[in-house]
């Protein structure tokens, strides 16, 4: 087997690249790509040659959504996000401020791009069944923001007890500096991957980070939770991304890697071959229970390529860490911080 | 009534923001006609400065502006020796490819140094807030707003009380006539276009304690610059104080009134009108733009 490389800034160049390593390099499985709309794109070209694309990072619902056949993910999809949050809001962030569902108020503050309309979708679709009456949802432009004091002020009008956010970077720090500055705490704020998920986040706010929760895939789960061959393989993975690259691999790294993993060990291996119907048959075959691979999801593939076993976690930053905090069974710390306390008390 | 008292102070000190990293597009457009379409970049590279500057030798950022204004100052006479003076008596085509490409080549170079991550500070002085009554006030938004305050008062005082300052402006006015009186043009352009650059050094050790560093990070600030240059005047320095502290204005109320999401459509609405009704802007004088295009 040879492994041919592709580099694809943009959608035109995903279609171009796609289509020479199709024609050119005879390729029959392509692992990528990591952004939706370069998925989107690729994805259309594969589909047309009969070639597997085996997308390990991008979240957009509709990439396993058109019924193609020749496209599998491992990962969880952006609809994953909302779900995830609702639960843990019910089971554990309710009862620990003392309020029924019905009565705890949730605001969503969100990018007005793809990601958070995708997002806020699931979330309010999720919150309605659960009975959580949404008080209010926000929307602004992540590129063209250079401010958020109107924005700020508007939920301190709405002053909800849980505020959602579907934040990128840049915006998420403006957020949180800003909110700090105008005195703006909400009892409970729960992230939704990206912006609350970074490294940076907890680099730039230090103790400020504290008790902000993000709904995401998880980085550094609970090691009973794996089977022993996952955590062996996760300890290798820390290992040796770290003689190679001299830092420690961040959450996207991890991601996917194990995903791609799935494909070289599980797939491929037991094919022996990337005839892209042997493996799509083998990939729909495929029967791993939760946590059988290094972020603790299970694989097993939907028609639709989408793997129904893949999980999300609540995670809670903690000292400087963005501990696993919800499902139980993946924790490696308990929730603290809710409520949240005023910004001058915190520690 | 405490909201909108809010709302006004937090619109002025954005525009104070805005006034910042326009004025250095003003004054090249208005003493040489030429629109720097890499300004942004040229910013993130004033932040990037004062964020290493901070890292690696703990320099206040406020500091650093004595570092990072002469080395953009240094930065922009090397590349107006290399690349924009060579464009000067070329087409605007010509002009807008080497600014183009320049921007580029930017964002690239600083994509490959610092990769594409965002960087931000985190020290107390940049948390700092001021209560007066029911406002409160950033005290990096404040700072930044007085320096563009200052900034702004100097180079007026400077370009109509100096020697070099008059020279600038007679150049801008006319340039064969200031050649006939002995004036050098290239000598004038170049300090001009150093100095614009030497003022977005200021501006970037201003903005780095307000918003994260990355390497398209101008891309954020080039176009609403434009915005303010043309909406005061092209080459007015009033006028860029003027249109920069409008837009602030509008971009904070019309968040809160109407939705955050809608606040560009309103402020390109305002500005569409206001050129209907003043084609060359607040403070701009008749035909700038053409003189441009020349």
């Amino acid at each position: 087997m040879e492994l041919v490389k592709a580099d694809i800034p943009d959608a035109t160049a995903a279609v171009n690249e796609v289509n020479r390593l199709i024609s050119q390099e005879k390729v029959k499985t392509i692992v990528g790509v990591y952004a939706s709309p370069l998925a989107m794109a690729a994805s259309e070209v594969t589909e047309r040659n009969k070639v597997v694309l085996w997308e390990v990072a991008a979240t957009d619902p509709r990439v396993t959504g058109r019924g193609y056949k020749y496209i599998f993910r491992p990962n969880p999809n952006a609809s994953s996000y909302g779900p995830a949050t609702i639960e843990f809001l019910t089971k554990e962030v309710a009862p620990k401020l003392g309020l029924q569902p019905s009565q705890m108020k949730l605001a969503i503050l969100r990018e007005d791009g793809d990601f958070g309309t995708g997002v806020t979708n699931a979330t309010k679709e999720a919150a309605q069944k659960a009975g959580i009456p949404v008080v209010g949802e926000i929307k602004y432009n992540a590129k063209t923001t250079n401010d958020m004091t109107s924005i700020i002020l508007q939920l301190k009008q709405l002053n909800p007890d849980v505020l959602d956010v579907v934040q990128y970077d840049t915006d998420a720090q403006l957020f949180w500096k800003q909110a700090k500055q105008l005195g703006y705490s909400p009892k409970v704020v729960i992230g939704n991957g990206a912006g609350q998920s970074s490294d940076n986040f907890g680099q730039t706010f230090g103790k400020d980070a504290n008790g902000v929760l993000d709904t995401s895939s998880a980085m550094v789960i609970n090691k009973q939770a794996l089977t022993p061959e996952a955590q062996q393989l996760e300890e290798q993975f820390f290992k040796r991304y770290k003689e190679k690259f001299g830092k420690e691999p961040d959450l996207i790294a991890k991601l996917a890697f194990s995903s791609a993993y799935v494909l070289f060990h599980d797939v491929l291996q037991k094919t022996g071959t990337t005839d892209s119907e042997k493996v799509r048959q083998q990939a729909l075959a495929l029967d791993l229970p939760v946590g059988s691979t290094p972020v603790g999801w299970g694989v097993k593939f939907g028609e639709d390529g989408q793997n129904t076993r893949a999980q999300m976690a609540v995670m809670q930053w903690q000292s400087g860490k963005l501990n696993v905090v919800y499902p139980e069974k993946f924790a490696v710390e308990k929730a603290i911080l809710i409520p949240l306390p005023a910004w001058n008390e915190r520690k | 009534m405490d909201i909108v008292l809010q709302l006004l102070v937090s619109g002025v000190l954005l525009g104070g923001i805005y006034v910042l990293v326009s004025i250095g597009l003003t004054l090249v457009f208005g003493v040489m006609k030429i629109v720097n379409f890499a300004h942004g970049d040229f910013l993130m590279l004033g932040m990037f400065g004062a964020f290493f500057l901070f890292q690696s030798l703990g320099l206040n950022p406020y500091v650093s502006i004595f570092v990072m204004a002469p080395a953009l100052f240094l930065l922009g006479t090397i590349v107006y020796q290399t690349i924009v003076g060579r464009t000067i008596s070329r087409s605007p085509v010509v002009q807008i490819f080497a600014f183009i490409g320049l921007s580029v080549a930017l964002q690239n170079l600083a994509l490959v140094l610092f990769s594409a991550d965002y960087r931000a500070l985190n020290t107390p002085l940049v948390n700092k807030v001021f209560q007066v009554g029911p406002v409160h006030v950033s005290f990096a938004l404040l700072a930044a707003f007085l320096v563009a305050s200052i900034i702004t008062l100097l180079l007026f005082l400077f370009l109509h009380y100096t020697y070099t300052g008059k020279a600038i402006r007679s150049a801008s006015q006319d340039r064969f006539a200031a050649t006939l009186m002995g004036i050098s043009n290239q000598k004038i352009y170049r300090f001009t276009f150093a100095l614009g650059l030497g003022l977005l050094g200021i501006a970037g050790c201003l903005l780095i304690p307000i918003y994260s560093v990355y390497p398209t990070v101008g891309e954020q600030f080039a176009l609403i610059a434009f915005v303010v240059v043309v909406l005061g005047g092209l080459g007015s320095l009033p006028g860029a104080v003027a249109g920069g502290i409008l837009i602030g204005l509008i971009e904070t109320l019309s968040s809160y009134f109407i939705a955050p999401s809608m606040k560009q459509l309103v402020y390109f609405c305002v500005f569409i009108l206001i050129l209907i009704l003043r084609p060359n802007g607040l403070f701009g004088k008749p035909g700038a733009a053409e003189v441009a295009a020349e």
